[in-house]
């Protein structure tokens, strides 16, 4: 934090005249009343800093402005039960004589007590900003009331640092109510210290990181995707399949379902942009048969009920049919259709979910009958088509001009 | 005001009633009576619920699908409409075929023949093939119009596609709505087969009514802009004459007969009442333009 209002030599003189007229005024009325009181319940040596730095009124007579009295104001009371519930003299090193020496040197550095922490910054982005970091400790740790570990995962901390992250970052602010809103920390994601760009190796956004960043709150679906067709693939286990002079396909990670700082819960998302959408972005054939049946047609209209991609395939367990464990195996459908059809049998289950009637080969049941009733809605309609546009050529030919609506056909030599 | 045509300002010709039974010489005659109807007018309630409803999963693609599935209360709510409908349908039908069986189980030996044969039947008959060849020839200038019977080759196509319809439709529609229990003894691609042909028949079947019957019954010349016999029940003996000249001169023998107010077909019947007129017009005319706002639809999905 900076001060402008004077050099550190002048700010030193004038604390110091201050503090000794202080003093002088304090030890006159401490010996006209006795012996002072000792205050119940303070643990650490402090009363002879708080004499001063506990009065905030005092600070302000002897200090320029408010906000510098502000920031040497600390009491016992605010150390407290905080992550610094510690002596003044642990970081004030140089404090303990008075007058205090001038200038702050001698304040211990976080790097001082926190060396890791310190090295995991230096490798962030945020010790590389180039006019020098523009974020410190302080911004989302504070100062003197340092909060703890367990403080840090306070709804009320979380918003208050996200709003330090937001100052700079204020595009990325999430939507109110998404998830993840003022519930997690930007850091929970981003890390905390050594934050890095999603891009930049070692990223805890990074694809192979996302399953320990994300799985860190959501286990089971970490768990799961560990063994899921897009999880191994992600993680090295399982190639992908590459077309000759095509980019190879890039598996999807939480966050290219989920989305980010766009992220939606899954119940809640608009019609025809869910998880399904996502899919169809690879799996576009897949996509074009499910939309032709009632599962994909009415999930494309909002239905919450009907049978989206992961209705079937699930979400983070997706296995291709031939995998025993996948829940479109074979052995698996009964149960797989029956979350939606408790009923079906093994018969119900012979339906084809991707049907396609432009396959000839593979479904020519579906083909034929596809082609016989677009043959009997083209004939039809042709037929009745060409009868209805004669006719109405007809009837306007034999209409003589200037007869009543109905009396031309009527009286004409033609009926 | 409404159940009349504008007429040009020269012609000192009394006004042409909107509706076309209603126009030409003449005392009214019964054509149909309240069961008919009835039967007609809970088709049209059905049938448009059932295209309203299934039309935007048919096309789910196109940019008014989502629009209109919100409109109809999601996707859940259209399915509650779309199978409601389907027991309205379902309901019609049935009663339809008890009363073939009740009307033929009480006619006479002669009014049976009538019903199942010649220009009173609605049965498919030699003569039909030859008004098709002659309404051919009569678009081309090469003879007169068909001398239709009771029922044009049209009507009967239209009434006998509601059969085929219903069966295909509705066995296929059956078979989607008890899915789990046709499954139990049927493989499911049958669902696939039943999906195809449930869609591909309702659009054939939707295209048909708003654009073909549409302009055979109420949007040709000679009928323009509407024919609300199916609302009214009943048209002058003109109209039968130009329509239906194969049955006109028996009904007009019947002329002498008393005027009846209650359905009696073919009896002499009074006019309809300014008020039937405009209920008549005012549902077909919904019924127009909703038909003709979801054939547009379908046809924007086709054309682009």
């Amino acid at each position: 934090m900076k001060l402008s209002w004077c050099g550190p030599r002048v700010r030193g003189a004038a604390v110091l005249a201050a503090a000794a007229l202080y003093f002088a005024v304090q030890a006159a009325g401490v010996s006209a009343q006795g012996a002072a009181a000792p205050r119940p319940g303070v643990p650490r040596p402090v009363p002879t800093c708080e004499r001063c730095h506990g009065e905030l009124e005092f600070l302000r007579q002897h200090s320029p402005t408010l906000d510098r009295a502000r920031s040497l104001s600390v009491s016992d009371q605010l150390l407290r039960g905080s992550g610094h519930d510690l002596p003044c003299a642990e970081c004030h090193k140089g404090f303990s004589a008075f007058p205090h020496p001038g200038g702050t040197a001698t304040t211990a550095t976080c790097a001082s007590c926190h060396p890791a922490v310190a090295r995991a910054w230096d490798a962030g982005t945020h010790a590389h900003v180039d006019q020098g970091s523009p974020v410190g400790c302080k911004d989302c740790h504070g100062v003197h009331p340092v909060p703890t570990r367990a403080g840090l995962k306070a709804r009320e901390a979380i918003v208050a640092m996200n709003q330090r992250c937001l100052a700079c970052h204020d595009t990325r602010r999430f939507p109110a109510h998404a998830p993840h809103s003022d519930s997690v920390a930007c850091a929970s994601c981003h890390g905390a210290h050594d934050v890095r760009s999603h891009d930049q190796a070692g990223s805890t956004l990074a694809a192979r990181s996302q399953i320990t960043t994300c799985g860190a709150c959501h286990r089971e679906e970490a768990a799961s995707w560990r063994n899921d067709i897009h999880g191994q693939t992600v993680l090295g286990a399982r190639s992908v399949k590459t077309v000759a002079g095509q980019e190879p396909p890039r598996p999807p990670t939480c966050t290219t379902c989920h989305g980010g700082h766009q992220m939606v819960h899954p119940k809640q998302v608009a019609a025809g942009t869910g998880p399904g959408a996502g899919c169809t972005k690879c799996h576009e054939k897949y996509a074009d048969t499910f939309g032709d049946s009632y599962h994909g047609q009415a999930s494309r209209l909002g239905s919450k009920r009907a049978a989206d991609c992961t209705g079937c395939h699930t979400a983070h367990s997706i296995l291709p049919a031939a995998n025993p464990r996948s829940s479109v195996a074979k052995a698996n459908l009964v149960a797989t259709c029956g979350h939606c059809h408790p009923r079906a049998t093994a018969s119900f289950t012979a339906f084809q979910p991707h049907g396609d009637v432009h396959d000839r080969a593979k479904s020519p049941l579906l083909f034929w009958t596809y082609r016989l009733m677009m043959l009997l809605l083209t004939g039809t309609l042709m037929f009745f088509g060409v009868h209805t546009t004669l006719w109405l050529a007809r009837s306007l030919r034999g209409e003589p001009a200037g007869s009543g609506a109905h009396g031309g056909t009527r009286k004409g030599g033609d009926a | 005001m409404s159940s009349t045509l504008p007429r040009p300002a020269a012609s000192r010709a009394p006004a042409v009633p909107m509706d076309s039974a209603q126009r030409g010489e003449g005392p009214f005659v019964w054509r149909f009576n309240l069961y008919h109807r009835v039967t007609h007018a809970a088709m049209i309630i059905s049938f448009f619920t059932l295209v309203t409803t299934g039309l935007p999963l048919r096309f789910s693609n196109a940019f008014w699908a989502p629009t209109l599935m919100q409109l109809l209360g999601g996707v859940h709510m259209a399915g509650l409409l779309h199978r409601a409908a389907a027991l309205v349908t379902f309901g019609y039908f049935g009663a339809h075929v008890s009363y073939l069986a009740l009307a033929l189980s009480r006619a006479t030996p002669s009014q049976r023949r009538r019903m199942l044969w010649g220009p009173d039947s609605m049965v498919p008959h030699p003569d039909d093939i030859l008004h098709v060849v002659q309404q051919f020839r009569w678009y081309l200038g090469l003879g007169p119009r068909p001398k239709f019977g009771r029922f044009s080759y049209m009507e009967k196509f239209d009434y006998f596609a509601v059969f085929w319809g219903v069966a295909m439709i509705g066995v296929s529609g059956l078979l989607l709505w008890f899915a789990e229990f046709f499954g139990r003894f049927l493989p499911g691609w049958v669902f696939n087969l039943a999906t195809i042909i449930h869609a591909d028949e309702a659009v054939l079947a939707a295209a048909f009514i708003f654009t073909i019957h549409f302009f055979n019954v109420h949007l040709r010349p000679e009928k323009f802009p509407l024919d609300a016999v199916m609302f009214t029940g009943r048209a002058t003996t003109e109209y039968m004459e130009e329509e239906h000249p194969g049955v006109a001169g028996k009904i007009a023998a019947l002329s002498g007969r008393a005027v009846q107010s209650t359905p009696l077909i073919d009896a002499p019947a009074p006019p309809p009442s300014r008020r039937q007129s405009l209920v008549g017009a005012i549902l077909g005319f919904l019924a127009l333009a909703v038909g003709v706002v979801l054939i547009g639809m379908i046809l924007w999905v086709a054309l682009s």
